[in-house]
């Protein structure tokens, strides 16, 4: 392979590994600020929760199950005139967020649910004997009290949504996904091919080590 | 400054066709006054928990009035009951610390609840961590602590607020015996310096000796007795009594010791002469064959087994009963 290639290829998997991290990085902001207060409000309107609301609640977790049961690329073809209407446009980077923040957002709001669930329900009640309100629970217990498992999840999201990304690539998302089934799959470019699925690994390994050295540092002094 | 009438708890356990009621608490009536520290005592299952979670309604009452302070709180929606809850500090036995504050912000949590602002709270957080003995380890983790101190950082915390009452659910059953006395002064000097009622619940008697005047006991959900340390020591027929005061088995008596009875009398040495007394006026010959003194209550109380005999050859023990009754020994016979 002569210089100029290798220059086009660096070119080619370098843009295409921002278009996945600005997939991956809006839509994991997006699916934590919505999937968190989802995911609180399911644990404390829980039938035998703080604050029980047994109706909402189940209307809750359907739809938040049924999210969760939609396979990915399914999802990413029925959401499409909601992207447009959102985005303008089905195609590109941009219209990619919209499906992978619905698929994200059920995926940790359940994350979420399941980190608070394990908080020990003895501190709880140590705040409420002291006559806390909801909004103390949830802002010096719950949360605070969850944090190391919090980031473990957001971690779990974002490696998720990777994967997801690239599944987007196949209706035109753009990303590594994108990039190695026209090159690599429709043009037979086995440098592409590697070279993408070396920065995938590489991604993933980098945002699970990241994740792992947040929770620990967070969990530290415990 | 606690008042419990007619207490009534039934839990439902399990559900659909499987599930069953329980009764943890039945009519319970119970009075403690203000500056009090009042013990309650019962076996494992018996209602103490529950009976003391529905002092601050973490546990809400199927029947009856809980009455904190004059306000019954059983009558209060949830915002007022919030406010009264400010008012009653709780030590739990697991500690419940919060794992991501450090000793100082633990502290300092209820402070935050009541909206004092950072500078109100540092002063009050140091003044409490002083008052716990533990003003060095502000800054540490509750992971960092032992569990003496963790118990001593949730005593803090329980302060904090400057409570009325102090609620007590096994707060030294975690602990081994000599942190559970230093926990114990802990709370015995709160109790005296700042005139916190404090309501305590334990299963081990020494605690209850060491430092309530009063005390209460709880057999299936129900309040089998309750009085103050030294009446119940000195009642015969107080099971809390014979469990504050164990009676010794008596020494195996020589045949000539007579009538056996047991005496418990309050201030035994005033009692003594009693028996020099006895002697004299009814010519009864009293054998000493076990017994002992002991401080409860901040009263001496006495329990001796005794042989009595009269001047005949069959003894009648019954005016001997009686003139000691009236005197103020409670003599029963064996
Ligand atoms: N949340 C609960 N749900 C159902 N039953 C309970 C609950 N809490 C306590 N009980 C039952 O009530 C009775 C009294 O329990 P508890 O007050 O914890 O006793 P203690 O503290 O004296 O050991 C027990 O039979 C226990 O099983
Ligand atoms: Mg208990």
């Amino acid at each position: 392979m002569n210089p100029e290639d290798w220059g086009e290829l660096v070119s080619l998997v370098a843009g295409a590994t921002a278009e996945t991290l600005y997939m991956v990085g809006l839509s994991g902001l997006l699916a934590v600020g919505i999937g968190l207060p989802l995911g609180v409000a399911l644990f404390v309107i829980a039938p035998k929760g703080l604050t029980p609301w047994p109706r909402l609640h189940a209307v809750l977790g359907g739809v938040v199950n049924a999210g969760r049961s939609l396979p990915f690329v399914v999802l990413l073809i029925a959401a499409i005139p909601l992207t447009r209407l959102i985005v303008g446009t089905s195609l590109g980077s941009s219209a990619a967020v919209v499906p992978l923040t619905l698929g994200a957002i059920p995926f940790f709001a359940r994350i979420a649910e399941a980190a608070l669930r394990e908080v020990d329900p003895g501190r709880v009640e140590a705040v409420v004997s002291m006559g806390g309100t909801l909004r103390h629970l949830i802002l010096m217990v719950l949360l605070p009290e969850a944090l190391p498992a919090l980031v473990a999840g957001i971690t779990l999201t974002a490696v998720v949504l990777v994967s997801f990304s690239a599944m987007a690539g196949v209706v035109g998302g753009g990303g590594l996904g994108d990039l190695a089934i026209r090159y690599g799959y429709q043009r037979f470019n086995t440098q592409v091919m590697i070279a993408t699925v070396v920065v995938l690994i590489g991604l993933v390994q980098g945002l699970q080590s990241a994740g792992d050295w947040l929770a620990r540092r967070v969990a530290h002094k415990r | 400054m606690i008042s419990v009438e007619g207490l009534r708890k039934v839990y439902r356990q399990g559900g659909g066709r499987t599930a069953r009621e329980v009764v943890a608490l039945d009519d319970v009536t119970l009075t403690v006054p203000k500056g009090e520290i009042f013990g309650i005592l019962g076996r494992s299952g018996a209602g103490k928990s529950t009976l003391i979670r529905c002092l601050n309604l973490l546990e809400r009452p199927t029947a009856g009035r809980v009455v904190v302070g004059g306000q019954d709180l059983t009558a209060l929606d949830a915002t007022a009951l919030r406010q009264q809850r400010r008012r009653i500090g709780m030590v739990f036995q697991h500690f419940h610390l919060l794992q991501s504050r450090t000793v100082a912000d633990n502290v300092a949590v209820p402070l935050e609840i009541l909206g004092q602002d950072r500078a109100q709270r540092r002063r009050r957080v140091a003044e409490l961590l002083d008052l716990v003995g533990l003003a060095d380890r502000a800054d540490a983790y509750p992971g960092q602590l032992s569990g003496g101190q963790k118990q001593r950082v949730g005593i803090a915390r329980a302060l904090a607020a400057e409570p009325d009452v102090l609620l007590s659910d096994e707060a030294t059953s975690a602990l081994d015996g000599e942190t559970t006395a230093a926990i114990l002064d802990l709370l015995r000097d709160v109790n005296a310096r700042l005139g916190v009622t404090i309501l305590m619940i334990t299963h081990e008697m020494p605690v209850v000796k060491a430092i309530c005047g009063s005390a209460a006991l709880l057999e299936g959900g129900r309040l089998v007795e309750h009085g103050r340390l030294a009446d119940l020591a000195a009642d015969p027929a107080s099971a809390l009594g014979r469990a504050l005061l164990p009676a010794r088995a008596p020494m195996p008596q020589g045949a000539g010791a007579g009538v056996l009875a047991e005496l418990t009398f309050v201030d035994p040495l005033a009692a003594t002469p009693l028996l020099g007394l006895l002697a004299r006026e009814l010519s009864v010959a009293v054998t000493l064959l076990g017994g002992g003194v002991e401080l409860i209550g901040g009263r001496r109380v006495g329990r001796f087994q005794v042989g009595l005999k009269g001047g005949g050859s069959a003894t009648d023990p019954a005016p001997i009963l009686s003139f000691l009754n009236t005197h103020g020994v409670r003599a029963v016979l064996l």
